[in-house]
């Protein structure tokens, strides 16, 4: 049974060393990497990190991601690749002192993953990524609605209307983390305590960092 | 692959050549000048102040870049043709360029006297080719990675961004060619910021030797750019000395057209660079000659 879990960006601008100095993105991180540490603290002995990917499907609990393909060091050979938002979680429950067992799970549209055993969830998910239009269209009216949405669930701590969300208007949103998303929902769709650290778009998508337990 | 000369419209570029392309907008909402030669008679005084400033190529532009309130072809067409037949009679020897990427306005403005189709995203139009045959005028071949025009980069990743450049720009070249536009007429173009982020851009202008390499000859559009402000944590009003440092680096790597805002600033960078090179002689030499 899921009994707390931390939502944060799953963003290349959470590894450090591809934002230089930037004090937004600092902010971000740092409100992630508190967010993981209440999680470790609250003693879960087995974390699930979750991102959304192509298909469902295992990934070693010993990899990194290559940070490479957006302008950052390469990874070293032998060390196995995860997908970006896996390693960046993976390196959050690094910094918080993390030591249990850890479950690497990409999420894909169509099947939940099992996630036996674990006790808590990492969730690496952004709400829309057309929070930066400029102009008043329609669009960036409705990525901000979604955007509300998902925060509005967090702070009630009743993540159930995010499961009432057509996948399609996620997708016209620019919402690529949906899966992880709904997968939050489905897991865990109502907290007895919620701490919402984060929510801005300073870069036009929606981030959140969260932490949820029952 | 030999570096070959590039002729566009009434002119001739050597190889050792470095060309100004200034950009000349019809827009009202363009990310640096903001809206200043919106207004047709602002922009003839725009293209005759770039040309006495020593501009090779004007490049007249009706929709911007970034994102923001659509301009449908027709408006795009009204913003351009018209006055490209302008410019056209004004400047006969000027080479006249628009930035477009659709085939529509492509033929307008040939048909107006146009000599180059500036295409900043990557062919999403296949058809800029058959227009850039049909007028036998010539094309930008350049990479916007994955992005649809008048987006902003979101996470994009390459496992080699030069591997990637390179394919996406050759094959254009080669499909132009193929469709009948004279090789002499095409150039390539790696669009730095367009479809990638600040580190893509930096290996990218590292790394343009290899684009060079190609023999096409490479067009640069680095002025007062993103990756520039980042790079500096500068505002977009103060990113010309960054601007020219990027120039002068892909100037020495071969690159052989700019596409700026600032005209004379750039023409002197570029006169600099290529006299270092050994490619055109100082313009007065008499120190510790006497």
């Amino acid at each position: 049974v899921i009994a707390a879990a931390a939502l944060c960006p799953a963003a290349p601008l959470m590894a450090a060393e591809l934002t230089g100095d930037d004090p937004d993105a600092a902010a971000v991180r740092a409100a992630a990497a508190d967010a993981v540490a209440r999680i470790v603290r609250s003693g879960a002995g087995a974390v699930a990190v979750v991102t959304a990917g192509p298909v469902t499907r295992e990934w070693p609990a010993t990899g990194h991601a290559d940070l490479a393909p957006y302008g950052g060091p390469r990874l070293p050979g032998g060390v196995p690749r995860v997908p970006l938002g896996l390693g960046l979680g993976g390196r959050l429950l690094d910094a918080a002192g993390f030591s249990g067992d850890r479950l690497l799970w990409t999420v894909g549209p169509a099947d939940p993953p099992p996630l036996d055993g674990a006790a808590a969830l990492l969730v690496m998910a952004d709400g829309s990524a057309h929070r930066n239009l400029k102009t008043s269209t329609d669009l960036a009216a409705r990525a901000e609605r979604f955007d509300a949405l998902v925060e509005k669930s967090i702070v009630d701590g009743d993540l159930t209307p995010l499961l009432a969300v057509d996948p399609a208007l996620a997708e016209d949103l620019m919402v690529p983390g949906f899966p992880a998303l709904r997968l939050l929902a489905a897991e865990l769709p109502r907290a007895a305590s919620v701490e919402l650290l984060y929510c801005a778009a300073p870069f036009g998508v929606g981030y959140f960092v969260a932490t949820l337990h029952i | 692959v030999k570096p070959s000369a590039l002729r566009l419209g009434p002119r001739t570029f050597e190889v050792t050549d470095r060309v100004v392309m200034a950009i000349v907008n019809r827009t009202p909402d363009s990310f640096y000048d903001r809206g200043a030669t919106f207004a047709e008679e602002s922009a003839m005084r725009r293209v005759h102040e770039v040309v006495a400033e020593g501009a090779d190529i004007v490049d007249i532009g009706g929709v911007p870049a970034g994102p923001g309130a659509d301009v449908d072809v027709g408006a795009e067409i009204e913003r351009t043709a018209s006055f490209v037949a302008a410019v056209r009679s004004a400047h006969p020897d000027l080479v006249i360029s628009v930035d477009t990427y659709r085939h529509e306005v492509a033929r307008a403005v040939c048909a107006a006297g146009a000599d180059l189709i500036n295409d900043p995203w990557g062919g999403v139009d296949d058809r800029l080719a058959e227009v850039a045959a049909e007028f036998d005028v010539g094309i930008v071949c350049a990479h916007a990675g994955p992005m649809a025009p008048r987006t902003r980069p979101f996470r994009v990743a390459y496992d080699d961004v030069v591997a990637d450049v390179l394919a996406h720009t050759l094959d254009l070249a080669a499909k132009a060619v193929a469709a009948g536009v004279d090789p002499s007429r095409v150039i390539i173009d790696p669009a730095h910021d367009f479809g990638k982020n600040t580190w893509h851009s930096l290996e990218v202008t590292r790394r343009l030797g290899e684009l060079v390499a190609t023999g096409w000859p490479v067009l640069v559009s680095l002025s007062n750019k993103d990756f520039v402000g980042e790079t500096l944590d500068a505002p977009v009003d103060d990113r010309v000395t960054g601007t020219l440092a990027t120039t002068s680096v892909c100037a020495w790597l071969g690159a052989r057209v700019y596409r700026v805002h600032q005209t004379r600033q750039t023409r002197q960078a570029l006169d600099m660079v290529s006299a270092i090179a050994g490619d055109r002689p100082p313009r007065r030499a008499v120190r510790g000659l006497a």
